[in-house]
């Protein structure tokens, strides 16, 4: 009779995994006994049977896509190991440097034929995030694999941190569909940025990211960077022929677009009790933004006009609170509702230049409007229908969207040899859907001056203005402030910046999105 | 020498110096491996990729942390088991997945058609495929994992001790016990591969 103990050591026997002294008793039974014989080969019959089942339920290889998931994901890692930590300070250094970098690019090209190599190359230096592919979403919440040595939470802000690194903004507002990503074991087929919403809304990322990053101060004073400034060469003169210069990207993917979305959908009303602010309300899937001295009009326009006051980015199904300013000053406050369908023509240079420098501060345009343009009324100003003004237009719209032209992120208008504007964008395309309302704006105010002289006869001038906004300029008395304003996510990135140069040489507002420009407006 | 044991410890050294290009070659020799273990587990691909990926990254991760001193098979597949037993925990299933609701469409609907030219292929029907996730799927959890070591990965005793964290003699009692049980019901299956062909 053989023991159950005996039994039990039948299989580790089969499979030769028994001590000597154990296998030598375990054989002995087994020569002797032939059911125990039998036992054995069924064993190895039924290894048999489950490898053979094994091998037609599970002989599918991985997808491709698993391998290229986890190296995404341990690429992000070894960067947000190895980047400082949210150094902001050094952000603001990366922006300032990029904004510089594309300014001077530009102010380069402005001065100087051909491409400006040693932009290239100072460029080549600067981060470069915009091309990385989405991966799938790290596991915010609910990681599976929970990290011993990170308290989950802090974990989950790295990975948090880490995707947004990467993410890159063209992605985000472009919302490719044909993306998707994991998340929790759920397939997410929607675009980025809609993920970033639905992230923001049910996750709350946004929010414990905002609680968990260093605190960031209200306003930060920083300088531009002088080696940049210096590449300064020539310009452009075929470009002169029509007093507008166009600047051409030097590096391409130097920043990633804010698109200019569809203007249906959106309410903006006066934000009470405050009427230099407004409510504005994004009830699109996608965001909008808003450019400094864009004229929103509602109802009968000469007492109901509002200016925006700085560049402003609403998110999509969201709401922001936009300042603004607005001419009709003395009369109270009255309940105003407008949508953007009336989003027209900015103001022309002189009032944007008034509002870039005293963003908030009413006072300052309303004298600037009585200032501006022979005392016209604002109202009178957006009511004039011009023929010539509006083939120009077209004529310098045209011109900015040339074949082969694809790569022009920006203009500078000029008058009278002298540059009245320089406007810089995130890429071409944001620049054609923002050029119509600002260059109508340069053209209402400075129509019939607009030098149309040789190009020849204006290269000096031009050179001179071009230095006196740029280069003239000391950059280490150029002063940046820059500012996030409540209700931004942070891991956008998103600043509002403002320029001074010294005694108000030169004037500019615009926004960034971490390192790079969105829209730079510069007056001189 | 088991051929998952060297290229693994020399790469998770790379690897914990954060050499992106080891972790690849990483991924390439073991996310077969890893997949397969996956999905034994689970019988859902999409859920073992996600599974598998997430292990690798883990792996990655930690590599500062792996001591080459015990076998890499161990540590590699005590991870992933672990990691897999999370996910089950999360997923709020008490125990291993019902083998029986993890239908697998795409190959229970090959089966009789694409399969019968292969008669080395024993489980080449739906029906029997299905009685061995049945018999699988009767298995108590602890006999169900070690069979798989076992049977499927072909690891030793003492590796699966190892990897489950259980005495030598409780995997011995487990492997006969799970072999026990899976014959009852498949000995006289048509698929049981009694004698070796």
């Amino acid at each position: 009779m053989i023991s159950d103990e005996m039994r039990e050591l039948l299989s580790a026997y089969a499979d030769g995994e028994l001590r000597d002294t154990d296998a030598a008793r375990v054989e002995e039974m087994v020569k002797r006994d032939a059911s125990l014989r039998r036992e054995i080969a069924d064993f190895r019959g039924l290894g048999r049977t489950l490898k053979a089942w094994d091998l037609a339920e599970n002989s599918d290889a991985p997808s491709p896509q698993l391998k290229a998931r986890a190296l995404a994901r341990a690429r992000t890692f070894v960067a947000g190991t190895t980047a400082p930590g949210a150094g902001r300070l050094l952000l603001l250094r990366r922006a300032l440097a990029a904004a510089a970098l594309l300014l001077s690019a530009g102010l380069g090209l402005l001065l100087a034929r051909g491409a400006t190599a040693a932009a290239v190359t100072v460029h080549a230096e600067q981060p470069r995030i915009a091309t990385a592919p989405l991966a799938p979403l790290p596991r915010f919440v609910a990681d599976p694999a929970p990290d011993a040595a990170l308290p989950r939470e802090e974990e989950s802000v790295a990975l948090a941190r880490a995707f947004w690194s990467r993410v890159s903004l063209r992605d985000l507002f472009e919302g490719r569909s044909a993306r998707g990503a994991y998340h929790d074991g759920v397939f997410w087929e929607d675009g980025p940025y809609a993920l970033f919403v639905r992230m923001r809304e049910e996750l709350g990322v946004i929010d414990r990211l905002r609680a968990s990053l260093p605190e960031e101060r209200e306003t930060r004073t920083g300088v531009w960077n002088a080696e940049a400034l210096q590449i300064v060469r020539g310009f452009e003169p075929a470009r002169a022929a029509e007093a507008l210069v166009l600047f051409r990207r030097a590096v391409r993917d130097a920043a990633e677009p804010v698109r200019a979305l569809g203007a249906k959908g959106h309410s903006i009303m006066d934000h009470e009790p405050d009427p230099m602010r407004v409510l504005v309300a994004n009830e699109t899937d996608e965001p909008v933004l808003l450019l400094l001295g864009e004229v929103l009009v509602a109802g009968d326009k000469t007492r109901r006009t509002r200016v925006v006051a700085a560049d402003s980015w609403i998110g999509a199904r969201d709401t922001q609170i936009v300042p603004v300013a607005w001419a009709d000053a003395v009369e109270a406050p009255v309940p105003w509702r407008a949508n953007l369908d009336v989003r027209q023509a900015a103001l022309g240079p002189t009032l944007r230049r008034a509002l870039a420098g005293r963003p908030g501060r009413n006072e300052a345009f309303l004298r600037s409007v009585a200032e501006s343009a022979g005392g016209r009324a604002l109202a009178d100003d957006l009511d004039r229908k011009d023929a010539v003004l509006e083939r120009r237009l077209a004529h310098l719209l045209k011109s900015l969207d040339a074949p082969g032209d694809a790569s022009l992120s920006g203009f500078a208008v000029l008058a009278g040899g002298e540059v009245k504007g320089v406007e810089l964008f995130g890429d071409h395309a944001l620049m054609m859907a923002m050029a119509p309302r600002l260059l109508r704006g340069y053209l209402r105010e400075l129509g019939d001056a607009l030098d149309l002289r040789a190009p020849g006869a204006q290269e000096g001038e031009m050179l001179r203005m071009a230095e006196l906004l740029v280069v003239g300029t000391p950059a280490r008395t150029l002063q940046v402030e820059e500012r996030r304003r409540d209700g931004w996510p942070v891991a956008l990135g998103l600043r509002e910046v403002t320029l001074r140069g010294p005694g108000g040489k030169v004037i500019g507002h615009g926004l960034m999105a971490r390192d790079r420009p969105v829209h730079l407006a510069l007056f001189p | 020498m088991d051929p998952m044991q060297a290229p693994g410890e020399a790469l998770m050294v790379k690897m914990a110096s954060g050499d992106v290009a080891a972790f690849e070659e990483f991924l390439s020799t073991y996310q077969g491996a890893a997949h397969r273990f996956a999905y034994r587990i689970f019988r859902d691909r999409q859920i073992a990729e996600d599974v598998t990926q997430e292990f690798f990254f883990k792996l990655f991760r930690n590599a500062g942390r792996y001591e080459p001193a015990g076998k890499f098979t161990t540590y590699f597949y005590k991870v992933l088991n672990n990691l897999c037993l999370d996910t089950l925990r999360r997923m709020n299933r008490k125990s291993m997945p019902d083998f029986q609701s993890f239908e697998n469409p795409v190959l229970d609907g090959m089966a009789g058609g694409g399969d019968q030219g292969q008669p080395e292929t024993a489980a080449n029907t739906r029906e029997e495929r299905r009685l061995v996730r049945e018999a699988i799927a009767r298995l108590p959890e602890t006999q169900r994992q070690v069979i798989v070591l076992r049977e499927l990965e072909e690891m030793k005793y003492r590796e699966i001790a190892e990897t489950l964290d259980l005495s030598l003699n409780e995997v011995k009692v487990l492997i006969h016990r799970g072999r026990k049980a899976l014959l009852k019901i498949l000995r006289y299956s048509p698929l049981f591969r009694g004698s070796e062909s």
